[in-house]
């Protein structure tokens, strides 16, 4: 009978802190909506409206699909900008990596093209591509391109030598090195550019939108705005935040079972 | 009997800050037989693991010959296993992928190698360690599973840089048997560095003496105690005795040097 009770309550423990990250998550956003109800309430409607009116145009935008329609043009947009720069960024970035004479070439090349934000091409794609889903993917290719590169870039050229000489020395030729040794060691360091890479091209995607598009959550966020109906306004915030979550955490789970043998990620 | 390692006039230099390069072995000359364990013992410094890793073929530009049977050998190969000084895995494999790692290397189907690198792994006593990453290993089961990767990968002679220096006392006397046992059993040759003059002993057939640097080789002694040795009958202690005034004599060189 004990060691059932001992059981089951090693479950609890365990379940129990799932839930209670998640509440204490929670909390800051119950604080937040309670604050804004009780300013909602001295403030005209246009410069704040209460919770519950954004709650009914969450509703209607629902019923109507405008909103879904939005959510999928932004989410296809997304990826396919992000999943181009990756094709791109990660083998460039491991050729820069391991051959010296790239590096030097491109380096000034790439850490120029760094502090170049997407919002500024913004104009001259538009000149060149009209408004679209061809100027959206070129700009959100643009702001994840950079971080994945740079990440990856360190991250080859961190590799650590013992673990070269390791495959070496085990039979490795040289062919084998890249997909046996320099990928896989690297790999932390891609995942972070990955992460950092899809944050800046949703910022710049939702930028797009906003100036130059006829789609998407950007877009209605500005139609809303033109309209002076605030609490769409708002909802196209909310949902913008809610969907970078959820990419976010999608992203750190695929990291977690990919680079469990990490010491740090397993423990927190 | 021809040797089964050879190496001929090895010298290496490395580039230093002040304008005289850095020599850090000078003339290195040695011939190890077929299964022999011969253990290289030195003050720091000295370029024990500046010779291994010729050996290995991981080091490049250096002068002189490694001779494996016969045959002049640059670049690296599983045919010379090294075995690191941290007892280096790939961190992101398990402890079983990474002691097939060599057989994956050569494309033996899956199944076959998992049969054998669980042999190897209950030989070295970690098969209840086969699917966990290195970071869980202790330092002592870090090297065993190092040691059975490097079996794994069948070489003609295994070296192993101080595979004992970051263990306590206990589980170095351990692991000292169970690298005798697995040796013997093998028919490895072996070629160790090892800080400990009791280690080399107790261990060798042959004891490499290296010279403060620039390293080279002051003596060679023959240790022809049967096996398993005794760490307090008098010949050990004799040798030791013999092997440790000519560690201090160098030791006190390297201190002279520096003044
Ligand atoms: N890559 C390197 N570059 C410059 N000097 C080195 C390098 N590797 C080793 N050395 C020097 O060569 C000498 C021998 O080193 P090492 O073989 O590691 O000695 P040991 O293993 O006997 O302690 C040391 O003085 C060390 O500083
Ligand atoms: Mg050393």
């Amino acid at each position: 009978m004990e060691h059932v009770t001992i059981g089951l309550s090693a479950i609890i423990t365990k379940d129990n802190k799932l839930i209670k990250k998640f509440l204490y998550g929670l909390i800051p956003f119950i604080l937040l909506l309670v604050g804004w109800w009780a300013i909602s309430l001295r403030l005209e409607s246009y410069l704040l409206p209460s919770p519950d009116t954004v709650i009914d145009a969450f509703s209607k935008a629902i019923c109507t699909g405008e909103l879904l329609r939005h959510t999928v043009s932004s989410m296809v947009k997304i990826a396919g900008g992000y999943l181009l720069a990756l094709l791109f960024a990660i083998p460039l970035g491991i050729m820069i990596g391991l051959w010296q004479r790239a590096h030097d070439m491109l380096n000034p090349l790439v850490q120029m093209a760094r502090f170049v934000p997407s919002i500024a091409l913004i104009p001259i794609i538009v000149l060149w591509f009209g408004i679209g889903y061809q100027a959206a993917t070129v700009i959100i290719f643009w702001g994840a391109f950079s971080p994945v590169l740079i990440s990856t870039i360190s991250g080859v050229e961190g590799v650590e030598i013992e673990y070269v000489d390791f495959a070496l020395t085990h039979g490795a030729q040289r062919r084998h090195l890249l997909t046996k040794v320099i990928i896989p060691a690297a790999l932390p360091d891609i995942f972070v550019g990955m992460r950092l890479g899809l944050s800046y091209a949703w910022r710049a995607m939702i930028a797009a939108e906003m100036l130059a598009s006829k789609f998407g959550l950007g877009y209605l966020i500005m139609d809303a705005r033109w309209l002076m109906q605030t609490e769409r306004v708002i909802m196209g915030i909310i949902t913008i935040g809610f969907i970078g979550l959820l990419l976010d955490f999608s992203f750190r789970s695929a990291e977690e079972s990919m680079l469990k043998w990490r010491k740090g990620m397993v423990l927190k | 009997m021809k040797p089964k390692l050879e190496l001929r006039d090895i010298t290496k230099m490395f580039a230093s800050d002040n304008e005289r390069p850095l020599i850090a072995l000078n003339d290195i000359n040695l011939s190890i037989n077929e299964s022999d364990v011969v253990v290289i013992i030195g003050p720091s410094g000295c370029g024990k693991t500046t010779l291994l890793k010729i050996i290995a073929g991981l080091e490049n530009s250096y002068k002189g010959e490694v001779i494996l049977e016969g045959k002049s050998v640059k670049a690296p190969g599983p045919d010379r296993c090294m075995v690191s000084q941290m007892a280096t895995l790939l961190p992101w494999r398990t402890v079983i992928q990474n002691v097939e790692f060599s057989k994956e290397l050569l494309g033996i189907p899956k199944a076959d190698r998992k049969k054998e690198s669980l042999e190897y792994l209950k030989l070295v006593g970690l098969e209840q360690f086969a699917f966990s990453y290195p970071f869980e290993l202790s330092g002592g089961m870090r090297q065993r599973a190092a040691l059975a990767a490097a079996l794994m990968s069948d070489p003609e002679i295994i070296l192993l840089d101080e595979p004992f220096g970051a263990l306590d006392a206990q589980t170095r006397k351990d692991m000292q048997e169970e690298l005798l046992r697995l040796l013997q059993r093998t028919k490895k040759t072996a070629l160790l560095v090892t800080h400990s003059i009791e280690e080399a002993i107790w261990l060798s057939d042959r004891i490499v003496i290296i010279t403060a640097r620039p390293g080279r080789v002051k003596e060679v002694v023959q240790v022809n105690l049967p096996h398993p040795r005794n760490r307090t009958s008098s010949e050990f202690i004799e040798i030791r005795k013999v092997i440790s005034e000519m560690i201090e004599e160098e030791v006190k060189l390297t201190k002279r040097n520096h003044v």
